[in-house]
């Protein structure tokens, strides 16, 4: 009988190792959210931003993507991703780095060659003969006002206007706007959305109707937001909701007072929260090497991870709104939501290109991000304009939400 | 989400398993009280040391607490599914019950890995206070089923074995819950 309980007890502890280890490995592997300083932000962004002005092209146009292992530039291009970089770098001049401003004009210059009339005091961005896409517009809006807000430069309003109006001409009745213009038959392109184009059309409007609050561009953003909250997942036919980190930049930029009026937006904004929140807990489990490239893949693009610390780093502002008025799920939360914010800031310092880690080429490498040895320029945008939002909401006593 | 939590700590105490546990026992001889006792202060002792220990125990892991509840409802999903499909149906032999109040009914039987986790985390969640009282509910009702065992036509073996599976229904349940708490907080 001894032997019998002995060989059962070891049969236990066996199991007991084996279940503990598939637990640790499978579920519950170690979350690498470093500490950082300010400092080593303002580094990042510096880098960052330095590796898209210092590949510019002489056109305006910058290195799109890129391929560190065989150093070779690999070409394509897309005129949204363009927008959101210009976008970007505004946002950094926004925040008093003057220097950056040449090339963010630089680039900005290469959208407005693109700019098309596309009639009733409208202009949309797009390649010659191409469709005009929503999301293309909207960044150019929002690089366009950023730009106003580093300068006071006013001279570009009416551009401003003209874009916005055209975004407001793909708003369908129930709030959606349509993601795409056929700028030959002067029309917009009906039944087809942009999966992001959307939430970007919400900011856009939200910092329009911040510079001119008396125009009705809130209102119109307010129609978006209030459409994605209530029916784009099934409008569209959304298995899950979308991770909109540009909703969150729209519902930041509108306020708390307009964002608390909208039917169904604050709760929409705390499961949103969860959704990035939920994100920002997986992502730094993942290695990226050993068993945890196996079990938890590989890890996101900086491009995505740049986007869920935008969607977090708005949702804090969110949240401190929902807690200036008291109301809203979100009230007294913002500490948690920037908790998740310093974690996924933390992962994009640690996988940022540095000097030390160049492969071949550092001019087009130091200050990117990269996946499998491929940089987009997203990456840096997104990761670029996290890690601004970082920096002043972790280390500034700046209240303001609007940069 | 506090009650939810309760009751995941109150099912996770294998009080289920007793009846099944002591089938080859009840057709012998009762089961001695002292046994019972304690085995139950060792589940709660257990329960509520877990419970404190579990934030230096995640801080140690690397892990936040919502992740740590994500991965119990996880892991006890996948615990409640075996007892659903029998795990822990066994009898213990009337040899190792008759002073097995450490062996075997505190464990493996009232303190199972279903414990352990849940411990953990609904420690980490609600403290240790609350995930101790619900592992005394726990062991109270094992009390009972021990009891139970004895009288004159308790439990038959199909009644053992809905025990074993209907909690695993409810373990599963309960998880999934709980996974979601964890999914759709900040």
């Amino acid at each position: 009988m001894a032997r019998s309980r002995r060989t059962r007890l070891g049969l236990h502890l066996t199991a007991w190792a084996v279940g503990l280890s598939v637990f640790r490995i499978g579920l519950i592997p170690p979350q690498q959210c470093g500490a950082f300083d300010e400092a080593q932000v303002t580094v990042a962004i510096d880098r960052a931003a330095e590796w898209a002005t210092s590949n510019l092209d002489e056109s305006g146009r910058f290195l799109y993507r890129f391929d560190r292992s065989t150093s070779t530039d690999l070409g394509g291009y897309n005129l949204v991703r363009h927008a959101g970089m210009t976008n970007s770098l505004y946002q950094l001049v926004a925040t008093g780095e003057q220097r950056w401003l040449a090339g963010a004009d630089r680039s900005l210059d290469f959208l407005f060659k693109r700019l098309v009339d596309v009639g009733a005091n409208k202009l949309a961005v797009a390649e010659s003969g191409r469709e005009a896409k929503l999301g293309t517009a909207a960044l150019t809006v929002a690089a366009l006002v950023h730009r106003r807000r580093a300068t006071g430069d006013t001279n570009n309003d009416d551009t401003a206007r003209a874009l916005g109006r055209f975004l407001v001409g793909q708003i369908e009745a129930n709030g959606a706007p349509l993601g795409f213009f056929d700028v030959r038959r002067s029309a917009p392109v009906p039944g087809r959305y942009g999966a992001f184009a959307t939430g970007e059309a919400a900011w856009a409007l939200a910092l329009l109707g911040t510079e001119f609050p008396t125009e009705g561009w809130s209102e119109q953003a307010g129609r978006i937001i209030g459409y994605v909250a209530n029916d784009r997942r099934s409008n569209e036919s959304y298995l899950l909701r979308q991770p909109d980190h540009w909703i969150a930049y729209a519902m930041a930029e509108l306020g708390p007072d307009s964002v608390n009026n909208l039917p169904g937006v604050p709760d929409y904004a705390g499961r949103l929260a969860g959704d990035f929140a939920l994100m920002s807990r997986v992502e730094p489990q993942r290695t990226g090497t050993g068993i945890q490239d196996t079990v938890r893949l590989g890890q996101a693009l900086g491009a995505g991870v740049g986007a869920m610390g935008e969607g977090l780093a708005n949702l804090t502002l969110v949240a401190d709104g929902a807690t200036a008025i008291g109301a809203g799920p979100l009230q007294g939360r913002a500490e948690e939501v920037a908790a998740r914010l310093q974690c996924t800031a933390s992962l994009l310092i640690q996988r940022q290109v540095s000097p030390d880690q160049v492969m071949s080429d550092a001019h087009r490498e130091v200050g990117a991000w990269f996946t499998d040895d491929i940089t987009q320029v997203d990456d840096q945008q997104h990761t670029l304009s996290a890690l601004i939002s970082t920096r002043r909401i972790l280390f500034s006593d700046d209240e303001d939400p609007n940069l | 989400m506090t009650i939810r939590a309760v009751l995941l700590v109150i099912v996770a105490v294998g009080w289920w398993r007793l009846p099944a546990a002591l089938a080859a026992e009840c057709e012998f001889k009762e089961l001695a009280p002292s046994t019972m006792r304690r085995a139950g202060v060792l589940t709660v002792g257990v329960a509520a040391i877990l419970a404190m220990g579990s934030g230096p125990l995640l801080n140690a892991l690397e892990v936040d607490t919502e992740t740590f509840r994500i991965a119990t409802g996880l892991a006890v999903v996948g615990l409640g599914l075996a007892r659903v499909l029998g795990w822990g149906l066994a009898a213990e032999a009337p040899e190792d019950l008759a002073n097995g109040w450490v062996w075997p009914v505190a464990y493996p039987v009232l303190i199972g890995p279903e414990l352990v986790v849940v411990a953990i985390s609904v420690g980490s969640d609600h403290g240790w206070l609350i995930t101790a009282a619900s592992a005394l509910v726990g062991v109270l009702l094992a009390s009972f089923a021990a009891q139970k065992c004895q009288s004159p036509g308790g439990w038959a073996p199909r009644l053992r074995s809905i025990g074993v599976r209907g909690a695993g229904v409810v373990l599963i349940l309960l998880a999934v819950a709980l996974v979601f708490d964890g999914l759709r907080d900040i």
